[in-house]
């Protein structure tokens, strides 16, 4: 916004700019709105200044309801942390660790006395991450993790293509990212070999739930993103609590909980991250991706009002989810029970309207507008993944095995069915 | 060396089409897109033999444009329309007054009827006027909601049977980002439609949906057609203008960006139960509306009682027909004009 000379009258935007000064200062002079005696440090919530502890309670707070209320993990559970170093999740290991052993300590009858593990992908191959950078980075990992005694298992992104021999991996991933022309494409190809090595993790381990820190931002940054890709049919899939694609159901407590005040936490707890470099680091702006535009694009907007990302993700979630984005019923897990408690996500009806799946991206494939050229792969994976037949015989063995499938065909000729 | 054109492989290649990037010749990017806005005409069927169309016309390059390729296609294709244009005057000085030379220019060159509307006379307001009661955060508000009504009366007035606006692809991604960003589920699922408004009495439509600002600009530039080229003076402090802004850099990135989001719009999975307004009539002039009183009576009221804010931000204090017994000269005046309009239309709205 123009900044107010201060000579025109009734120019709203100038106020708006006090407005903010002002607030800046509030904080300052400020105490903390929650318990009233310490020294506000930061805004909870966009708006509500408070202390290092309350805000650490209130992101606790928020964890915690949104793991209850959507049943999100159960005390069966073994649960896998992806975790990346940044802030989220590490947030989301801090809290994950401070639940289950407090829930060890009471033995109360229903504390989600949960398995907890943690694994970390190393990217640095696809990234071009140097070779110390990237054991630097994992002495870090193990070095926090081991700290809260918990299991860690480390894996460079290039296993996914599940070879016996190091160099053949590294080879494969090299030539796979060298055939994806398109700069976004590349970016994301990384991602998806990425999900699918955590789930190989998950699936060999024994992993019953996957979480990963996604926060709001982040989230609001890939709804943007997608909708320029022109996913906006599958958007509505990866903005839930819960994706039951995954061998492990895929879930998302910090789904309310924006970047700043994660970081902010970090900040103050001296909970030790790590910055990790992507495609779009130190790159110029007209060269970048489209997650990374997206995703300055949400930071800009946070800028005029820090709720925007939560708006853009209430947006998001109105929109009409799948049948994966509810879990699977499980043992000692029946409805009644779930309504007492209070929970709020429903439970999936056991593979019935099972959705055809692009075999690349697992975004569920519109039956109605699909390229004719392979119709394993969505629109958006054709266009910027795919676009080359060479870049699908150079896919894992085991993504390149998959078919189209009975849901894929009847997808095709749904509306023909009476 | 020189190359030929991608197209017909035998003129010198001129331009790259910033849709598609293929290096093309003056005369084939012209029929590319000429071909291409007959696409989207004939495959949403759009028009119907003998419609009475008006033009909304500004003066800016949308609108000339418009107006250029669809009397061209008409006369073309045999559309077989009754085309003229129609035209809005905010009362904006420095902006409106230019631009509007430029809609009686371009009457004269391709020999359409054209019809002029102001606010003052409306709504008894000049956009410069209610920037100096409200400041520049929401004015932009105002301007599009009485600028709707404006068309909508005007082409009443002038008999249309429909509507054709300039709205080209740029601002279709726009408004549906804009529309993920403030949470308007409900507009989310209408903004993508090509035509709307087929149940009542003036559909309107935006044969230029899928066409790039780019190119519309390259057209109007290589045909050296006229048309007055600055921005709204009030432009700087609007929201939209984040969309715009990274609408650019994306394109920048990916050009074929900007229709993908359209599709993405024309994709989301919006529940056809969602809270959808339900249409009747405002009360007190007659036009369309899902409340008691439509928009542009609201925030008419609002500036003529000295409350900038109703029907911005504020919902306290408006009242129904029935309530308004002590209103100004001026928003007497509005009334009667309103009122004229729905003697005359009222069946219409």
């Amino acid at each position: 916004m123009a900044a107010c000379a201060g000579a025109c009258d009734g120019c709203s935007a100038g106020d708006a700019s006090h407005a903010i000064g002002d607030r800046r200062l509030d904080i300052a002079r400020s105490v903390c709105m929650k318990c009233k005696e310490e020294a506000a440090v930061a805004l909870a919530n966009q708006t509500e200044p408070m202390c290092a502890q309350c805000l650490r309670s209130s992101i606790l707070g928020k964890f915690k309801t949104v793991l209850n209320t959507h049943a999100l993990v159960s005390a069966q559970d073994r649960i896998l942390l992806g975790f990346s170093g940044g802030p989220s999740s590490r947030v989301a290991l801090e809290f994950l660790a401070e639940i289950r052993s407090e829930a060890l300590a009471s033995r109360a009858l229903n504390a989600p006395g949960f398995g907890l593990g943690v694994v970390f992908i190393d990217e640095g191959l696809a990234i071009g991450t140097s070779r110390e950078e990237r054991s630097r980075a994992v002495d870090v990992v193990e070095k926090i993790v081991s700290r809260l005694e918990l299991p860690l298992v480390v894996r460079r992104l290039e296993e996914v293509f599940d070879d016996d021999n190091q160099e053949d991996c590294a080879t494969q991933l090299k030539n796979l990212l060298d055939s994806v022309k398109d700069g976004t494409g590349k970016e994301d190809i990384v991602e998806i070999l990425r999900m699918e090595l955590l789930e190989q993790v998950a699936k060999k381990e024994g992993y019953t739930k996957l979480v990963l820190g996604l926060s709001t931002t982040r989230i609001a940054a890939r709804v943007v993103s997608a909708t320029a890709k022109g996913q906006g049919f599958a958007l509505a899939a990866g903005v839930q609590y819960v994706d039951s694609r995954w061998h492990a159901p895929v879930v998302l407590p910090l789904r309310d909980c924006a970047t700043k005040e994660l970081a902010l936490l970090c900040h103050f707890f001296h909970l030790e991250t790590l910055f990790l470099r992507n495609f779009s680091t130190l790159v110029e702006p007209s060269a970048s991706t489209i997650n990374s535009l997206c995703s300055n694009f949400v930071f800009t907007l946070r800028e005029d009002n820090s709720s925007r990302d939560h708006t853009i993700v209430r947006t998001a979630g109105k929109l009409t989810p799948f049948s994966f984005n509810h879990l699977a019923p499980s043992n000692g897990d029946s409805r009644s029970m779930r309504k007492r408690r209070g929970v709020k996500t429903e439970l999936s009806n056991s593979g019935s309207n099972m959705e055809a799946l692009c075999v690349l991206c697992r975004a569920p494939v519109d039956g109605r507008s699909q390229l004719e050229d392979d119709p394993r792969y969505c629109r958006s994976c054709t266009l910027q993944i795919v676009d080359d037949s060479k870049v699908c015989n150079l896919l894992p063995r085991h993504i390149q095995a998959r078919r189209a499938g009975q849901a894929w065909m009847k997808s095709q000729i749904e509306e023909f069915l009476l | 060396m020189v190359r030929q054109c991608e197209h017909c492989g035998e003129r010198r290649q001129a331009l790259r089409r910033p849709k598609t990037g293929h290096k093309v010749c003056r005369e084939c990017f012209f029929q590319l897109l000429e071909d291409e806005v007959h696409e989207t005409i004939t495959q949403n069927q759009l028009f119907k033999k003998g419609e009475r169309v008006a033009m909304a016309a500004s003066g800016g390059k949308d609108s000339t444009v418009l107006a250029h390729i669809l009397s061209e296609l008409n006369t073309r294709h045999d559309y077989g329309l009754d085309l003229f244009l129609l035209s809005i005057d905010e009362g904006i000085s420095g902006y409106r007054d230019d631009s509007l030379e430029t809609v009686k220019r371009n009457e004269v060159q391709y020999g359409i009827p054209l019809k002029v509307l102001s606010y003052k006379e409306l709504y008894g307001w000049t956009m410069d006027e209610i920037v100096k009661e409200i400041g520049r955060k929401n004015n932009c508000t105002f301007c599009g909601v009485f600028r709707r009504q404006a068309l909508d009366r005007g082409a009443a007035l002038m008999k249309a049977d429909k509507m054709a606006t300039g709205h080209n692809a740029d601002d279709m991604a726009e408004t549906i980002l804009l529309n993920l960003l403030r949470g308007d589920i409900a507009r989310l699922s209408r903004c993508t439609a090509i035509m709307t408004g087929e149940e009542g009495a003036l559909p309107r439509c935006k044969p230029f949906k899928y066409t790039y600002e780019k190119e519309i600009v390259m057209y109007a530039y290589f045909k050296k057609l006229d048309y007055f080229s600055t921005e709204c003076i009030y432009s700087p402090n609007a929201y939209r203008g984040y969309a715009r802004d990274f609408i650019k850099d994306l394109e920048a990135i990916r050009p074929r960006a900007i229709v993908d989001i359209i599709k993405s719009g024309e994709d989301f999975r919006i529940s056809s139960t969602a809270r959808m307004p339900v249409q009747g009539v405002c009360s007190r002039c007659g036009y369309i509306s899902s409340q008691k009183l439509c928009k542009a009576c609201v925030l008419l009221d609002g500036l003529n009682r000295g409350l900038p804010r109703l029907g911005i931000s504020r919902t306290r204090g408006i009242k129904s027909t029935n309530g308004v017994a002590d209103i100004d000269e001026k928003s007497a005046v509005a009334g009667a004009v309103g009122n004229g309009f729905s003697k005359k239309l009222s069946l219409e709205f």
